[in-house]
């Protein structure tokens, strides 16, 4: 949920909290007025008959028309009583409540019992007329209010999102730091100077990771060079027996590895540390018929058919050498994992590059094969890098790529587009 | 022939230097800036090997004095470093070739003389080993004058056993050579071994001697005999 969103509806939460409160407590204090003033009348008018039986010296007359003052005759004077009551009224066909002071009056040894009565105003006309005027009143608050929030918000959050956008669009590879537009308010500023600290330490501490992997770089491949060197000088010894020979062998073979593991796992920290970020629109069908070429001597030597679809001018965004590594790759893998006599399948068109080879099925769980050290045979010439290194590749250029298996053959499908 | 060969690494350059004096060069070695920077100004070369990383300072900028020194001079340089930027500058300041470390000695010399070969132009064009003989150039092989035909690699392979004659190469050195970065992501050595077979076919089939050895488990020599 957006900020705007959460905090209008915050202030519009308040707001209606704050008008039934207000609302009830207004009606309550109306309420109490008009009972108040309803209570000083029927005291008034008390006063009044008193008076008026006093200079008289005879009991008010009960009003004839309507019920607004009863004068009953009773043998013991009556005790004093204030009550609220409901009358019957033939007019508006429903009952009316009033307010009654019944009250005793004494005229010459005469008693009666005097009540005097008064109309109240009905509850729900009164709650009614409470409450449709506050809801105008909140309508037009919150007409007025909501927009003027709401651009409001967004003039004073403007740096926030500016900065935001400044961040998203941030290359490591960049050398500049972030240009963040300057602002008065205190905490946007606070922000912008925490983000160009936390930026100046990523690049540097990404500068020295970049120059880490190279100085690795260099750091192991000389002693095996030297390793390398040495061992290739003992083969050559003449008067070397050949169990020893053998085993020197074993030696260079196993740093070869080494130097050639060393190689690539540089290359995927590389990938991963986007120092492969500049794409050039490449000529794919171009290059795959380059690498087609380059691995035609192997399929020859392999005895394969080939069934080749690719379609021209196939143009997309990726760094050279990426591409070369990924169609290397992809085709070496179809051409070393195959069958004496069997098939290799290539197509290309413009969303995707699809190759096929034939071969015994995987001897681990297919869903290993893009994971680095996955080898089908243990020991073996591979490193178990190349397809991890087209997995790589693919993600860094948000490019999908499937394996399935069909027809006793291997398919791995590029698809130049995320899933 | 005679080459400077300018690295730090003691036991590498050890190595090196005592490969090249077998291979009948004459190989001075400098392992720093200053002896290096005093060497060129002093002795003709006809070859320098340049490590990039050298205490003290970049081998790069040796290069510049080799090339004012001695401008018909071929240049290789030989670096840990495996950018392919690194590559386009070292080239671009004037080196011929660029050799990632770790290196094959055999590789090594057959960049040598290959480069020789193209810059002194020393009266090689063409290379011999008994009745065989391979025009670089042309790349045109015959055994006893008769034409062979071979294929690209198989060409390459036959000069890159003669160059090393009488050595043990190695599978890995050859697949290396062949196949240069893509040796490493194949199963090179069946490849390898097929056209191994088939480069010895052609010539026996002309009538040249035997001379490509197996080396049980371990690669090939090239020996007369």
């Amino acid at each position: 949920m957006k900020l705007q969103t959460r905090t209008t509806l915050v202030f519009l939460a308040a707001t209606i909290a704050v008008f039934i409160a207000g609302g009830l407590l207004f009606h309550h204090a109306l309420r109490e007025i008009i009972d108040e003033e309803a209570t000083e009348n029927l005291l008034l008018e008390k006063q009044r008959i008193l008076d008026f039986a006093e200079k008289t010296g005879t009991p008010p007359p009960s009003s004839h028309i309507g019920n607004d003052l009863v004068v009953v005759s009773v043998q013991q004077p009556v005790l004093e009583i204030i009550k609220d009551t409901t009358v019957y009224s033939s007019l508006e066909e429903e009952l009316l409540p009033y307010r009654q002071l019944t009250f005793p009056v004494a005229v010459e040894n005469n008693h009666y019992a005097v009540t005097v009565r008064k109309l109240l105003i009905e509850s729900e006309d009164l709650a009614e007329a409470i409450w449709s005027s506050l809801l105008a009143i909140a309508a037009l608050l919150l007409i007025v209010l909501l927009p003027l929030n709401y651009f409001l918000s967004r003039r004073l959050w403007k740096p926030f999102f500016s900065t935001l956008d400044k961040i998203n669009t941030y290359n490591l590879n960049s050398h500049a730091q972030p240009a963040f537009d300057k602002t008065g308010v205190v905490e946007f500023a606070q922000l912008n100077a925490s983000l160009l600290k936390m930026t100046d330490r990523m690049r540097a501490d990404y500068q020295n990771l970049k120059n880490f992997s190279e100085n690795a770089s260099h750091e192991f491949q000389t002693p095996l060079a030297v390793i390398l060197a040495k061992t290739e000088q003992l083969l050559q010894e003449k008067s070397l027996p050949d169990e020893q020979a053998k085993q020197f062998h074993q030696v260079f073979q196993s740093a070869t590895r080494l130097s050639r593991m060393v190689k690539a796992l540089l290359l995927f920290t590389k990938i991963e540390n986007n120092q492969f970020a500049a794409t050039e629109n490449m000529d794919l069908s171009e290059l795959l018929r380059e690498k087609l070429d380059q691995f035609a001597e192997m399929i020859a030597l392999g005895n394969l058919k080939t069934h080749y679809d690719i379609h021209p001018g196939v143009k997309v965004s990726i760094h050279p050498a990426l591409a070369e590594i990924l169609l290397s790759n992809l085709l070496s893998n179809a051409i070393r994992h195959n069958i004496p006599n069997g098939e290799i399948t290539v197509h290309l068109s413009e969303t995707a590059l699809a190759v096929a080879n034939t071969g015994p099925s995987l001897p681990f769980d297919p869903q290993l094969i893009f994971q680095r050290f996955t080898t089908g045979k243990p020991g073996a010439d591979s490193l178990g890098l190349g397809l991890a290194l087209v997995k790589e590749i693919a993600g860094k250029n948000n490019w999908t790529v499937n394996y399935g298996r069909k027809d006793n053959s291997h398919l791995f499908i590029v698809y130049f587009s995320p899933q | 022939m005679k080459l400077l060969l300018i690295e730090d690494e003691i036991p590498l350059g050890e190595s090196i230097v005592s490969f090249l004096e077998s291979e009948n060069y004459v190989c001075e070695w400098a392992q720093s800036m200053r002896d290096a920077s005093l060497k060129i100004a002093d002795f003709d070369y006809d070859c320098f090997l340049v490590d990039i990383t050298l205490p003290g300072g970049s081998g790069l900028d040796l290069l510049k004095e080799v090339k004012a020194a001695r401008p018909e001079a071929g240049i290789i340089i030989i670096s840990a470093r495996n950018s392919v930027d690194d590559k386009i500058h070292g080239l671009d300041t004037g080196a011929d070739d660029y050799l990632t470390k770790p290196f094959h000695l055999t590789e090594l010399n057959s960049r040598i003389r290959s480069l020789l070969r193209r810059r002194l132009n020393a009266g090689e064009n063409q290379i011999t080993y008994h009745d065989i003989r391979v025009e670089p150039v042309s790349r045109n092989v015959f055994v006893k004058d008769v034409p062979v035909d071979l294929t690209k690699k198989e060409f390459a392979l036959l000069v890159y056993f003669i160059t090393n004659k009488n050595r043990v190469m190695t599978r890995e050195a050859i697949a290396a050579h062949i196949w240069g970065d893509d040796a490493g992501i194949s199963d090179s050595f069946d490849f390898l071994y097929s056209h191994v077979k088939n480069l010895r076919k052609k010539l026996l089939a002309k009538g040249s001697g035997d001379y490509i050895q197996t080396v049980y488990g371990i690669g090939y020599k090239l020996v007369a005999g």
